[in-house]
């Protein structure tokens, strides 16, 4: 992956790509899912540095630092500042991080975390498996009723979702419209 | 301008820099429902769930007092949703279908006393705890950051970043019961205008070939074919997770189907679960069990031939308890 690249998708999240340049970033991101986990995994550490911190409700987060961690370059000396996403991921982007970054961002955060999550100690901090995933990642979509069936429900029920969660749920439902190709994680289950 | 002019300018600022500072949580939240209804605006959003991040286009567009939202998939062309308070169309061009659903009475509504549709404005503090978090910029625009905290696991939290000079949501975030983010809307660019085209809220491609499926939905109750002299069945969840009331009851016909589905909307003002019930579903397609659709849940459980299924933006805990309440009552005529 071009170095280009991941500093348009930080650029994107910040909301400083020029919109000439969002376009043609878009278009590379619906043709390459490998960009696109990237950006997803960007917005995570998005959560970590910016929003997480500053909501205490917020649990797992020492987990989810991990997880967003080990898809980048493990192995740099690099400190990442914990108040600024921008610079945090930008320099994620040029030079990977190093396992001391990923204990400095967990150790202040822990300090305002109120949930009585443990803590992992620091060495196990730097002994990040590469298998690890991300513990909020749910395995998708999955249906026992048919995909129109649901899609029918959402419909129906869209007027009464209010309107930020309204227009959260239909740009899933145009993304991933259950029952079409883009719908690929559809999975049975008989029971929770 | 005089001194006189200018001491009054600087103290008008100073007092608005007061006021603003003074908002408490849920005056911005009322900003926000409000500028759902005042508010032009298009844009392009990203939306997050379980890593993976889709670009869809939004165009919302206000015309006397009325809004019309299209969100459009950036990844296949043509595929959109578009809603206005009397319909909402569903636009399939893989399958050269569109999907219809007209709201009868749609303008009525608003004055059902049943009917109080779920939103951000006046949040009951019993059920959800609001908080500022630290101001953020998103897309270009200084933003304040509302943090919307359930007090129990039957329903999401939310954290929404709200543009500091016209209250739009420009970042939003789905909270699971157990705190992690489950999805998320962030506008990446944003424009306000007074002036957009009507063409840019109706359908983006041609349709002249594509099937129409029509449905209409009525807020009348619907009459039940098996009707008793004791009185007029009515099905109903007879156990409800606290906050969460019946608002809304009302039928949809399907062309070429003979028996109306159900719907009841239950709802804590905020979130909301409906459940519907269908009579002549095909016996392999009574099932039970939990569908899921990022963070939308949706448990299916079958009584007396028929279906009945829970959907709502909250917990499978909270889906499935209600889905398995229902039942049968029969009302006094």
């Amino acid at each position: 992956m071009s170095q280009s690249i991941k500093e348009q998708l930080s650029a994107l999240l910040d909301g400083e790509l020029p919109i000439e340049e969002e376009e043609l970033l878009f278009r590379q991101l619906e043709k390459n899912q490998e960009y696109r986990a990237i950006l997803g995994r960007y917005t995570l550490l998005t959560e970590l540095i910016q929003g997480s911190p500053a909501d205490p409700a917020v649990l797992s987060v020492s987990e989810r630092i991990r997880a967003a961690l080990t898809e980048l370059a493990p192995h740099s000396e690099r400190r990442m500042p914990t108040n600024s996403w921008s610079t945090a991921v930008k320099g994620l982007v040029g030079a990977g991080i190093a396992a001391s970054v990923a204990i400095l961002a967990l150790i202040s955060m822990n300090t305002i975390e109120r949930d009585s999550t443990p803590v992992p100690a620091i060495a196990e901090l730097q002994t990040v498996s590469d298998s690890y995933t991300v513990p909020a990642v749910e395995p998708g979509n999955r249906m026992v009723i048919t995909p129109a069936r649901l899609t029918s429900y959402l419909v129906s029920h869209g007027e009464f979702f209010n309107a930020p969660s309204r227009l959260t749920v239909d740009s899933h439902m145009v993304s991933k419209m259950p029952g079409t190709p883009a719908d690929q994680h559809i999975e049975a289950s008989q029971d929770d | 301008m005089t001194d006189w002019q200018r001491w009054l300018g600087a103290i008008l600022v100073a007092w608005n820099g007061i006021a603003a500072a003074a908002d408490g949580p849920q005056d911005w939240l009322n900003r926000m429902a409000s500028a759902t209804q005042l508010v032009s605006y298009q844009g392009t959003l990203l939306h997050t769930c379980a890593g993976v991040v889709d670009v869809v286009q939004i165009v919302h567009r206000i015309e006397n007092g009325r809004a019309t939202a299209r969100v459009t998939s950036h990844a296949v062309a043509g595929r959109e949703i578009i809603r206005n308070p009397d319909e909402v169309m569903c636009v399939l061009p893989e399958q050269k279908s569109i999907v219809v659903e007209t709201l009868q009475g749609g303008s009525q509504r608003e004055d059902s006393p049943m009917n109080k549709m779920p939103g951000f404005s006046n949040v009951d503090t019993a059920i959800y705890k609001l908080a500022m978090l630290q101001p953020d910029r998103i897309a270009g625009h200084d933003t304040e950051v509302i943090a919307v905290r359930p007090v129990d696991e039957y329903r999401y939290g939310y954290r929404l970043w709200l543009d500091r000079n016209k209250a739009v949501a420009l970042k939003f975030e789905l909270i699971s019961e157990a705190g992690e983010m489950l999805e998320q809307i962030l506008f990446t660019d944003i424009e306000y205008s007074d002036h957009i085209p009507a063409a840019d809220v109706s359908p983006s491609i041609p349709m002249d070939t594509f099937t129409r499926q029509h449905s209409t939905v009525s807020v009348e109750p619907p009459v039940q074919r098996d009707q008793s002299p004791q009185g007029l069945m009515r099905w109903r969840a007879t156990e409800l997770p606290a906050g969460f009331n019946l608002t809304v009851r009302r039928s949809k016909t399907v062309p070429g189907s003979l028996d109306p589905m159900e719907q009841l909307v239950y709802s804590d003002g905020l979130g909301s679960v409906s459940v519907f019930i269908e009579a002549g579903v095909d016996e392999d397609e009574l099932a039970e069990g939990l569908s899921r659709f990022a963070g939308t849940n949706a448990f299916t459980t079958t009584m007396e031939d028929h279906l009945i299924t829970a959907v709502g933006y909250v917990p499978v805990r909270t889906v499935k308890m209600i889905a398995l309440s229902v039942r049968p009552l029969r009302e006094s005529p």
